[in-house]
Order: C-alpha cells, then structure tokens, then sequence
C-alpha cells in the first residue's frame, strides 16, 4: 500500500501534522490492531505502512547504517506480529511499538559487538561507511552541504559506537529520539537518576570524542 | 556553586536535565566564569553536531522490501492459535510469578528435607546418641532442667522416644567410652518415665511399664566416677537424673538434669 492510499483512509503517516485527523486516526488504527489480532494479515500490513517511517527511522539512529536499519525494521514487525495478541487496546500501540524497536536495536548491537566489529578511527571502518547519495544537481553549495552533512553524520556514527551499550541507548533515545528521561528510564526499565548518570557521562564521552576527531580531521588537512 | 561543582553538573544543564534549582546555581555561575562558559559552548557544540544525526531519506523501494520480507514470513508461518496464544499470554504475564513461586518451592523443600535428614541422623548415624546416667550429684535445691538454651524444669524425667532404639556406644560427655552397651533413644518429646537400675551409672531409657526392673535390661555398666563419690560421702541421699543428648554437631550437647527422690529408688 503506497502511502497516498494510507492516505486516503485517514490514516496518519510520518509526515502528517496532528490535529484533527488525530481522532479518525486513532480510531482506525485500532480497527486495524483488532483485526490483525484476529489474523487479518492485510490489516497488519497497513499498520506497517502507518508507522515503519518512525520505525526504520529509530532503527538508524542506533544502527547506523541503512542495511541494518532495514533488517531491524523487518524483525521489529515481526515482533510485533508473533506478540500482538498480548498486546491491550489500552496500551499506546506507538510506546509499545517503539520498545520493540529498542530492544531489537539493542540485540543487533550486542551481536554486532559480539562479532568483534571494529571501530577504530581508521581503517576498515572505512568500507563500513554508509553510502549516502550526493546530489548531482545544485550546485556546488548543495554538493558541499551535503558531504559536510554526511561527514558530520559519519564523525556522530563513530562517537555512538565507542560509548558502551547501556550509555549508547540512554543518549539515544534521549537526545536524538527526544524522550523524556522518565521514559527513557521505563524503556530501558531503569531508575531516573541511572538515566541521568548515562547521560551525563555519554555526553561528556561524546563531547571528548568528537573534538578529538574534529582537531584530527584539521589538522591532517582535511575539510569539515 | 565552584567551578568543579558546575563542571560536573554542565553535561546534564545543557540537555535541559538538571532540575531548576540546580539550573539557576548554574546559570548565575557562568555568568561571571569564562572558562566555565567556553566549556558549555563546547558542549553545546556536541549538542548540534548529534542533531545533524539524522535518518537519510528512506525510498518506497526500502519500505516494499521491508513489508515484502515481513508478509511473505507472516504467510510461510500459520497463525498462532487462540489456545495457544492465549496461553502464552497467560505465562508471559505470570511468567515472573510462576518463576518466583517455584524458586520458593524449591528453597522450602530443600529446606524441610535437610531438617528432617538432621532429626533422622540422631536415629541412624552413630554419631548421636543418647547417654542417660543417673549421677549422684550434689544437691542443688530446686531441681535443675539443664538443656542448653531450654526453659525445662520439669520434675519427671525428659522426654524421650517411645519407640525408635539404636544400639550405640555409651560414652561420656568427654567422648571416653563406657563399658558396656547402651540403648540410644530417638529424642521424641514424648514423655516417658525414666527409671535407673540397682547400679547408679548408666540406665537405660526404654518404653517399658512402671516397676520394671532394668538391671535385667541390657548391660549397664556402674559409673567409676558415681561409685568413687559414693564412697567419700561426697554424694547426698537426693540423685539426679542426668541424660545428656549428643547431637550430629559435635559441639553441641544437650544436658537434661533431674532431681529423683530416693524413695522412689529401688533398694539394693
């Protein structure tokens, strides 16, 4: 189902302002939950198409890569299929949803370190570089933009993925999911202050990281 | 609010999580610190930079394979059944009280049978047995009920076992044996009159009817050291029934003394 359908049952996606189709919207999608619940798969699939852009977009930020992203959002919904029937009309389906996601994300990364990947500042990290697609037309400025965009997101990437597991969630979903910390305390099913500890300290790693990285990248010459 | 106190504290006050009495310190703070403010500004550098983390731009060809995989899996695997599922639901619920329930279960039942296996040990090993003299003591006055950390003063004799004996080694409290054999009793709390033969040292307790002559019963074995006082005239008319129970930890011993009247002795 292409998002113009999705649409055309008033159903939110990404991009749609709230307001008054909130309402309709939330109706519908629990119509829709009731009758995946029941084994309707093509009423499962349009949940998907409400909700895999916050989905996927989650999955990248603890990911980083769009290959990962995609098979994180895969089993997300595939959590999400297998457990739906544990799944309460009072919950919010969106919270619920997204702690899926945390989980699955968290599980790929401790596999993913599991298998030894490296993340030294050189090196093979190089071939695990996202590909991010540079803009042909433009110009100049918006070719420029767009390397400093994708160089900045590479210098973020490397900084996550030397914070431990735990501080690496914490800033995550606190500073670019923007939860608040008492919920990011009940996702990660921790205290508020163990919340607020991971962060301080994952700020200040970060804050050290990135400078490092920065002073580097200047002073072997290259642009930033 | 020092600059090392801030310092610690600037990590949180630039994400907004510091609460506002904190905040404020910090705030006035940095207004007269350079140092402390080029060091906000540094974080609020970071701060910028993780915002430029963001999601490129996923492609409806990323979203269809992704629902492909996903559906084609949900078609290859039937619906799980509403048994089933129903009863999943009902363990992942429960699952934690299940789980804590049956480690408590555990726990007591370990905690039973090592109870049990140390009261049957008195029975089986032969390292518990109980050794009832009769020793002609010095008379305190008001009859003595000695078993360590008991409250027993009772007059009549201790409780023992009506039925469960054991052969074992008499010995004494030092761990010397005695001549002779002697019946241990299974220490039951049953109440059973404990009577001592002709010759003061070891009796025997055994379930056995009142006025039983118990010189005829197994070996009893006099007490050198009863015997020796009795001489010197060290020992008073009044005896005391002394039984002394040994349990499986060898430092541990019960004594039960008991004043008997010498009437009730049977006569030489």
């Amino acid at each position: 189902m292409t998002r113009e359908a999705a649409s055309s049952l008033f159903l939110r996606t990404e991009d749609d302002p709230p307001g008054e189709l909130t309402a309709v919207y939330a109706d519908s999608l629990a119509a829709l939950i009731e009758r995946a619940r029941a084994g309707d798969a093509e009423s499962f699939e349009k949940i998907m198409v409400c909700t895999e852009h916050k989905v996927a977009a989650t999955a990248w930020r603890f990911l980083g890569t769009r290959e990962e992203a995609r098979d994180a959002t895969q089993e997300v919904y595939l959590r999400a299929y297998k457990y739906l029937r544990s799944f309460r009309a009072e919950y919010d389906f969106h919270g619920w949803l997204h702690r899926i996601t945390t989980n699955v994300c968290r599980d790929m990364l401790r596999t993913r370190r599991a298998l030894q990947v490296e993340t030294s500042l050189t090196g093979t990290l190089a071939d695990e570089r996202e590909e991010i697609d540079l803009p042909t037309s433009g110009g100049a400025d918006v070719a420029e933009g767009a390397a400093l965009l994708s160089q900045q997101r590479e210098i973020v990437r490397r900084a996550l993925d030397s914070l431990p597991e735990k501080e690496r969630t914490a800033i995550v979903l606190r500073d670019l999911e923007g939860l608040s910390t008492e919920e990011v305390a009940r996702l990660m099913k921790t205290r508020p202050a163990t919340v607020r500890s991971q962060i301080s300290t994952a700020r200040a790693k970060l804050k050290f990281f990135c400078e490092r990285i920065i002073s580097e990248k200047r002073s072997g010459g290259g642009k930033l | 609010m020092n600059c090392k106190q801030t310092e610690k504290l600037l990590a949180l006050y630039v994400g907004g999580d510091l609460a506002t009495g904190k905040a404020r310190s910090i705030s006035a703070h940095l207004q007269s610190c350079e140092g402390c403010r080029r060091r906000v500004d540094e974080f609020a550098a970071t701060r910028d930079l993780m915002r430029a983390y963001v999601p490129p731009e996923f492609d409806a060809k990323f979203f269809e394979d992704v629902r492909r995989g996903v559906m084609s899996e949900i078609k290859r695997e039937p619906p799980p059944s509403f048994f089933a599922s129903n009863i999943a639901r009902f363990f992942n619920r429960n699952a934690l009280a299940y789980a804590a329930s049956f480690a408590i279960l555990v726990v007591a039942g370990t905690f039973v049978l090592r109870l049990r296996n140390d009261s049957t040990n008195v029975v089986n090993g032969p390292a518990h047995s109980i050794v009832i003299s009769v020793d002609e003591q010095k008379d305190k006055g008001a009859p003595v009920g000695d078993v360590a950390g008991s409250e027993d003063k009772r007059e009549d004799s201790p409780a023992t076992a009506q039925n469960d004996l054991v052969e074992a080694q008499p010995h004494r409290p030092n761990g010397a044996t005695l001549p002779g054999t002697l019946r241990a009793v299974h220490p039951k709390a049953t109440r059973t009159h404990v009577k001592h033969g002709r010759d003061e040292g070891v009796a025997v307790a055994t379930p056995f009817k009142e006025g039983t002559d118990l010189t005829t019963v197994g070996h009893i074995a006099p007490s050198e050291t009863l015997l020796a006082e009795q001489k010197a005239g060290v020992i008073e008319e009044r005896k005391m029934l002394r039984i002394e129970l040994q349990t499986g930890d060898p430092n541990v011993r019960i004594i039960w003394l008991s004043p008997q009247s010498s009437e009730s002795l049977p006569k030489r």
